[in-house]
This record gives structure tokens, sequence and C-alpha cells, in this order.
């Protein structure tokens, strides 16, 4: 699909990247952002339409802007992208099927969500743009975030397992400290994102909290959100420490270093799964996981002592 | 800033979510509709959110 369109920043496995490497996001140097400052308005007025008329012909080198020369390659890259697009998720029901009966793995998510300010800094301002434009033009910055608000809740529940059994993923990306100020989250990240996680749990859908990096700082925060809501994912933060905030409230998983388990030993693997179980899971509410995804870097019999142990050691 | 309204209040107009060509507009371009203008709706909203869709995928999934 990225290469139908000619996704711009998306460096692909095989082609971009190492094929047995995951995919790459490539972001622009803050002076070719995606998005300029003065777009600010035409995204607030209508995201949707800033997105097919100005963001996508930037982003995609077979996508061309309204009143620009049309090719027959431009015209496919919308069918081919469509059409890509749908291939993908559609192929998704079968890859689980297939991880049920033959890996005995059950899926664990079911939809996507980011929070309005990362989207902002993920792939429209760039990071470095969003840092100033925090400074510079901040009544935008809300705005905008508040644009989008409805569309990210939308697309989140469209995707969203119907039957209720999985939660849908929010990737958290820059809206923490130290990446943003105290204030930045206080008065933007969490107000803009914090009504869309309420509104998908009043919908029936928990939201899984992948808090990529360390979000300790943010932890009562989180704590304000009703039982049961989210199930929050460790990266780098302090596991201990989210137990004892959010424990009482939410069930926890991560925690185990994606760097143990690509040099780590066995036995430092074997370790820290007990020591992990013995602290958050003595009362439940724990999901054994790594800290981040795990790639292929990952040792084998690592792996293997990971999943050994847990059950071993999970047992009520 | 205190906190947002509960999202409700965001979503309506003819730039909601969900919608790039509202039903409302593309309507008046045909005759009178003769059969059921729900069914017609309903068909024309949901593949009108498949593109809605398409768009805010590229920008939040890939």
């Amino acid at each position: 699909m990225t290469q139908a369109i000619g996704l711009k920043y998306y460096g692909d496995p095989g082609i971009h990247v190492p094929p047995n490497v995951g995919f790459q996001y490539r972001e622009p140097p803050e002076e070719k952002a995606w998005m300029p400052p003065e777009d600010y308005d035409a995204l607030i007025a209508d995201p949707t339409g800033y997105l097919f008329n100005t963001w996508l012909p930037r982003v995609s080198a077979d996508v061309v802007a309204p009143g620009a020369t049309n090719t027959m390659r431009n015209n496919l890259s919308f069918l081919k992208g469509g059409m890509a697009m749908l291939s993908y998720f559609s192929s998704f029901g079968e890859a689980n099927r297939r991880l049920r009966e033959e890996c005995g793995v059950a899926p664990a998510i079911a939809g996507i969500l980011k929070a309005p300010l990362d989207i902002l800094g993920d792939k429209l301002r760039g990071f470095m743009g969003l840092c100033m434009d925090l400074m510079e033009r901040r009544d935008k910055v809300i705005a905008a975030c508040e644009a989008m608000m409805p569309h990210l809740y939308h697309t989140a529940l469209a995707g969203a397992d119907p039957n209720h059994e999985v939660p849908i993923a929010i990737w958290m990306h820059r809206g923490c400290v130290p990446l943003v100020s105290p204030d930045d989250f206080n008065d933007i990240y969490w107000p803009t994102l914090k009504p869309i996680i309420l509104e998908l749990w009043k919908q029936g859908h928990q939201v899984l909290f992948y808090a990529e990096g360390n979000w300790d700082y943010h932890l009562d925060a989180f704590a304000e959100l009703p039982d049961g809501c989210i199930v929050y994912h460790v990266d780098r933060g302090d596991l201990l420490k989210a137990h004892r905030t959010l424990g009482h409230k939410f069930c926890l998983s991560g925690g185990i270093s994606n760097v143990l388990l690509s040099y780590g030993k066995p036995e430092q693997v074997r370790a820290r799964v007990k020591e992990v179980i013995e602290q958050v899971a003595g009362d439940g509410g724990y999901i054994m996981d790594a800290s981040a995804i795990v790639m292929n870097d990952a040792k084998p019999e690592n792996m293997r002592v990971l999943t050994e142990a847990t059950r071993e050691y999970g047992v009520y | 800033m205190s906190e947002r309204e509960p999202l409700s209040v965001y979503v309506e107009g003819p730039k909601r979510p969900g919608v790039c060509i509202p039903f409302e507009e593309k309507v008046r371009e045909w005759p009178p509709i003769q059969g059921e203008t729900e069914i017609i709706r309903r068909t024309w909203e949901e593949v009108d959110n498949l593109a809605y869709l398409y768009v805010w995928h590229v920008l939040v999934s890939f």
C-alpha cells in the first residue's frame, strides 16, 4: 500500500531498510515538515479536506493536489491504495485465526488510536516544529488538537473489536515529560485525549495504553480514568511504580526489557520474569509482555525461557 | 485549560467524522429520488465512510 501511493515518509523493509527489520518512519527536517505552520487554519477548519487536498499530495509521490496535472498513475494511486488497504485490514481475521489455531496465541488488540498532540507531532508538523508551535502559536496547536479529536475517535471506533473482547491500542509517542513540558501535557495532550478514552469506554471499548518510552510522570493523570477502562503497558517506565499507582484500577502489561531479551542470558530472563510476577502479578491484573515490540534480534532461547518461566511462576 | 466537553459536541455538521461528501450535498445532483431514500442514503454513507477511513488510516496507521 505504501508504495502504491508512493508514501515518502515510510521506510519499507526490503526496499529502504534491510528486509529483517521493522518499517521505519523517516521524519523530514523542520523546514520541510509535511505541514507548514501557515496551514493550521486549513487543518482546523476541515481536517479531512486538508488531509485529502493538501497533506496526502505532499506525503505521497503519486497523489496530486486538486487542480494539478493528473495522469493515469495519479488516478491509480487512489485505486491501488484503497484496494491495498482493504486487503491489508481484511487479512487480519485469517492471520488471527492462524495465530490462535497454529500457535495458541490470542490476538491482543483491534483498532488504533493516536493522541491528537502526538499525531500533530508525528505526521504533520514534526517534533521540532511542534515544539516551536507550543511556544509561538499555542492557540493554533490547541485548536488543531480539538479539531482532530472526533476524527481520531471515529477512526478508533471503526476498527474496534465488535465483540468487545480485546482493547483498542493507543501508541503513545511524544506527549510525555520531558519531550514536552508538564503544562503541555496537562493543558493539551491529556485534555484532548481523555474525552476520547471516556467516550470509547462508554461504547464498551477498553484501550491499551502502549506507553512507549517513560510515562511515569503522568501516572496520576491516568489514574483519573474509570476502573478497568484501560490496560497500561510499561515500556521504559518503572513497572513497580505503575503497579502502585494504577494496579488497583487497571491491568498492567510489559516491563520485560527488550535489551535483556536480545543481549541477556536465559537465567537473567528467568530471574526477571520471577521478579515481575512476584512484584506486580500476585493479585492478578498483569499480562506478561516485553517492554516494546519484539523484533528479530531477540534470542530464541530467551523467548523460550520467557514463556516457560511465565507458565511456571504465573500460576495462582 | 479546563477539561473538554464530551466528544458529542464536536461531531455535527458537514465536516463531521465519517463523511467526505455529505449525502445532503450529493442528493442535490440527482433527480428526485423515486425509491427508499434511507436505503440510498445508507449505501452512499457506507462507501463514503470507507474513503474517509482511508485517509485517516494513512495518517494514523501507516
